[in-house]
């Protein structure tokens, strides 16, 4: 992380450099001397810089700091005239009139602890200092919790409720004390929509207050907008200091109780849970969630605030579903070849039957929609209704989006119909591989698949807990060998 | 930065108030040079209140010195712990006649 300035390359602005410096500096921890020498090091440099530029140029004069161990490297763009590196004027202390051009380069040298400059070809020269600090503070012990604070937090008795539409603004203060602004849902920015929502029913939210009467701690269900009885269940948010109280435990228990009671309406909960790390997998595995699908390489990973998460380059996600009173019954057809696989994920359920029977499209023409993220390039492609030209119809819009640019693409099929024989192979030939289910109404199940364009996917980046999700992983990782074999 | 001066055992004692660097360095040499045009040839620059000072202000005090050389007398007093850095690292503290105190310089 660097902090930069850009101003005036002028000789006026050299007050102006010298305060970006020291401040930065002191921000850094510098002491009284440190930061009269970091002044020092940088009217020098400016100083030098500045009388070395041809007047005519209306360059801005840059200056980039960086932490380095215990201290601060500065970086000062040198847009002037060329450097003569081997014949440098020095200073010589016995002859001090007829070398004076020298003194700057030696008062740099005295007060900091290397100087050196670039040579950047057409963007110049690039005049470089480095100074330590006695008590460096790095940026990353400062945004380090007092433990006496994380103790408190941890203790604190917070209670839960049911937020308001007057939390809106406070659950808004609690995305970005959790995410900053990474958070995939959008609602949770905007104070007016956050608000609707809440009045709605169509986020129901459990929020934890601290002594202060701030919301510290929140999970919510966020109704499907395809079936009000479907809610997605997530949104797990906790100011860093308060991610050690229990009373998050207790918030996502008196959720389950609430939807257990039914006055809700909501009879299905879905979870979309990351994959850099698996804290959020545990806990919906000690509550039963069931994880039915994964979705591959959906965006770039959100941060969180204060946890550490492994390396990948996209998130992807894990579905996980979850019937507190129990799933509706029904049969969903899958392809012969995923029958196994399908059959293991839903073990647990006893009124989901899962058939192979296959049969012939009922309507002449495909029906369904396309959603694309043109930002993550990812798309989404959902059948709703086979027809007979489903085949062209899906590759043609899988050509369209690789066209847009997409290298994402899932498609979901209605699973709650016999399917004609030869999907299998041609979503093969499409390079589409099976990832799962999931639940789009109660009364509709679909398949999952789901094509990487050009992604050399990494299998071993997707972090899953439970023994079904790994299981899951890798059959689909096997499928997309296949794949990519063929 | 401010200059203020006064009369003191044929000297004339200037007392730097703030920071003589790229920017004030100007101002101050112009000042300094004012004052031999008028005949002063004497002079002790005190530095107790200057809280920064730069190659800029190094270079008017050579100035200064070299003017003065052969037909009058600077001396230097009260440098604070920063200045006195500068003037060691740059030899200042050699090539200049520097007191602790201006009651030294003027003695």
């Amino acid at each position: 992380m660097t902090t930069q300035l850009s101003t005036y390359h002028d000789i006026r602005a050299i007050s102006i450099i010298r305060s970006f410096v020291a401040q930065t500096g002191r921000f850094f921890g510098a002491d009284e001397t440190e930061v009269h020498q970091l002044k020092l090091a940088a009217e020098e440099a400016a100083g030098f810089i500045i009388s070395a530029l041809i007047p005519d140029n209306d360059e801005n004069f840059n200056i980039v700091c960086e932490p380095m161990e215990q201290g601060l490297r500065f970086y000062f763009e040198n847009k002037g005239i060329p450097l003569d590196e081997e014949n440098m004027p020095v200073y010589d202390s016995n002859n001090p009139t007829d070398s004076l051009e020298g003194l700057p380069f030696l008062l740099i040298e005295s007060v900091t602890d290397a100087v050196k400059f670039q040579n950047k070809g057409n963007d110049g020269w690039v005049l470089v200092f480095e100074k330590r600090f006695k008590t460096f503070q790095s940026l990353q012990v400062m945004n380090e919790i007092d433990p006496e604070v994380l103790e408190r937090c941890a203790k604190e008795k917070l209670p839960i409720t049911l937020a308001t539409t007057e939390d809106a603004y406070d659950l808004i203060k609690l995305t970005y004390f959790t995410y900053r602004y990474s958070y995939a849902k959008q609602i949770f920015y905007y104070r007016k929509e956050l608000e609707e929502a809440v009045r709605s029913g169509k986020i129901i939210a459990f929020i934890g207050k601290n002594s202060t009467n701030e919301v510290v701690i929140n999970s919510a269900f966020f109704r499907s907008p395809h079936c009000d009885t479907i809610a997605e269940s997530g949104m797990l948010m906790s100011r860093p200091e308060y991610r050690r109280n229990r009373a998050l435990l207790r918030l996502t228990r008196m959720q389950l109780q609430y939807i257990k009671e039914g006055d809700s309406g909501i009879r299905v909960l879905y979870s979309k849970l990351v994959t850099t790390h698996t804290k959020s997998q545990r806990l919906l595995a000690a509550y039963h969630f069931l994880p039915t699908s994964l979705k591959l390489s959906i965006h770039d990973q959100a941060d969180f605030v204060g946890l550490n998460t492994e390396e990948a380059g996209r998130e992807s996600l894990l579905y996980a579903l979850l019937a507190p009173n129990g799933f509706e019954p029904t049969t969903l057809y899958v392809p012969p070849k995923h029958r196994r696989m399908t059959v293991k994920l839903l073990e647990s359920v006893d009124v989901i039957t899962i058939s192979t029977q296959t049969g012939t499209v009922q309507n002449t023409y495909t029906t369904g929609a396309v959603e694309t993220e043109e930002e993550d390039r990812y798309a989404t492609i959902t059948i709703e209704d086979l027809g007979e030209d489903w085949f062209k119809w899906l590759r043609n819009h899988l050509n369209a989006c690789d066209n847009d640019g997409m290298i994402t693409i899932h498609l979901n099929i209605p699973a709650d119909h016999p399917l004609p024989e030869d999907l299998e192979s041609k979503l093969h030939s499409l390079k589409l591989f099976y990832s799962g289910i999931s639940i789009k109404t109660m009364q509709r199940w679909e398949l999952v698949y789901t094509l990487l364009q050009g992604q050399h996917f990494d299998f071993d980046t997707v972090a899953l807990y439970e023994e079904s999700a790994i299981a899951l992983r890798n059959y689909m990782r096997q499928e997309y060998l296949t794949l990519k074999e063929s | 930065m401010q200059l203020t001066s006064n009369e003191k055992n044929e000297y004339k004692v200037i007392e730097f108030e703030g920071s003589l660097d790229t920017a004030t360095s100007p101002a101050v040499e112009k000042q300094i040079n004012e004052f031999i045009d008028q005949g002063t040839l004497k002079f002790v620059f005190n530095f107790e209140k200057t809280k920064y000072m730069s190659s800029s202000g190094l270079r008017v005090l050579l100035a200064t010195a070299k003017k003065l050389k052969g037909k009058g007398e600077l001396k230097i007093s009260n440098l604070n712990e920063v200045i006195t850095e500068v003037f060691d690292v740059s030899g200042f503290s050699t090539i200049l006649n520097v007191y602790k105190t201006e009651e030294e310089a003027l003695s």
